[in-house]
């Protein structure tokens, strides 16, 4: 009842919050087993690139030292140097979007997807997609102009130019999903705010 | 903001608190929290409906147009 001060019980009242969600509510659907599948697939994706990122960093700083003083593999060794490093490179990269997605997916459990936050997650996908792969070409360039011969050593023969245009349609694709799901965040609000 | 939300006012005159009108409505008292603190984006018909219903008014005596100097 109204009390004389014109304020009424507005309160989140538990009789009334216990009850069933009102018809006009969507019940998130949540994550399935598919979802539980992926996590655990990124989990494990996440604990071997950071073996491999441990690995890459040993091998890497092994080489280095045994080249600074002088050892036997000193010259040999460099194409194997910028090649550890790609691989580390691509390991970080998996490391990042894992736990990015893994975020995404903790959200589609929670029944939330449509979250700005996701958005922003899927956009900085594309952003880390697009700067590994500029670093990569980077490194790559830099091996061939001052250190590596490709033809002699083979060591990047990997790295086409097909491999960066996935890679670039990957980020598109974040980029374009990031779209999406601020769009969905938008009118999850309008008709969270729809009486 | 454009369009001023009464419910308050009326609820007042009917003697009746927010949380009688969500059980008789069918609306959670979340929701109409919402509506009263003008914060909804928009009405559904059938809410408006039921809503007049219990209050026994019409829709312009819940709602009404307030020229802000916007448009």
């Amino acid at each position: 009842m109204v009390d004389k001060t014109g304020a009424d019980k507005t309160g989140l009242d538990d009789k009334i919050l216990d009850e069933p969600p009102a018809p006009e509510f969507v019940k998130p659907k949540g994550g399935d087993s598919a979802t539980s599948i992926l996590q655990t697939v990124l989990h494990i994706a996440r604990i071997i690139s950071w073996i491999v990122v441990v690995v890459m960093g040993f091998s890497i700083a092994f080489a280095v030292f045994d080249g600074l003083s002088g050892g036997a593999s000193g010259d040999k060794n460099l194409a194997d140097v910028v090649n550890d490093l790609l691989q580390g490179l691509a390991s970080v990269l998996i490391i990042y979007i894992a736990g990015y997605l893994l975020g995404i997916l903790k959200t589609i459990k929670a029944g939330t997807p449509f979250e700005q936050e996701n958005a922003m997650r899927l956009r900085k996908i594309g952003r880390i997609i697009i700067t590994v792969e500029a670093v990569k070409w980077a490194v790559v360039l830099f091996g061939f102009l001052f250190f590596v011969q490709i033809e002699t050593e083979g060591g990047y023969e990997v790295y086409t130019i097909g491999d960066s245009a996935m890679a670039l349609l990957a980020a598109a694709i974040a980029y374009t999903l990031a779209r999406v799901f601020e769009e969905g965040a938008r009118l999850k609000q309008e008709q969270d705010y729809t009486i | 903001m454009a369009i001023e939300i009464k419910l308050d006012r009326i609820l007042l005159e009917r003697g009746m608190s927010l949380t009688e009108l969500s059980e008789k409505v069918g609306v959670t008292i979340a929701n109409l929290s919402i509506l009263k603190t003008g914060k909804a984006k928009a009405i559904r018909f059938s809410t408006l409906e039921a809503i007049c219903d219990v209050l026994d008014c019409q829709p312009g005596d819940i709602m009404v147009y307030v020229d802000d100097g916007r448009g």
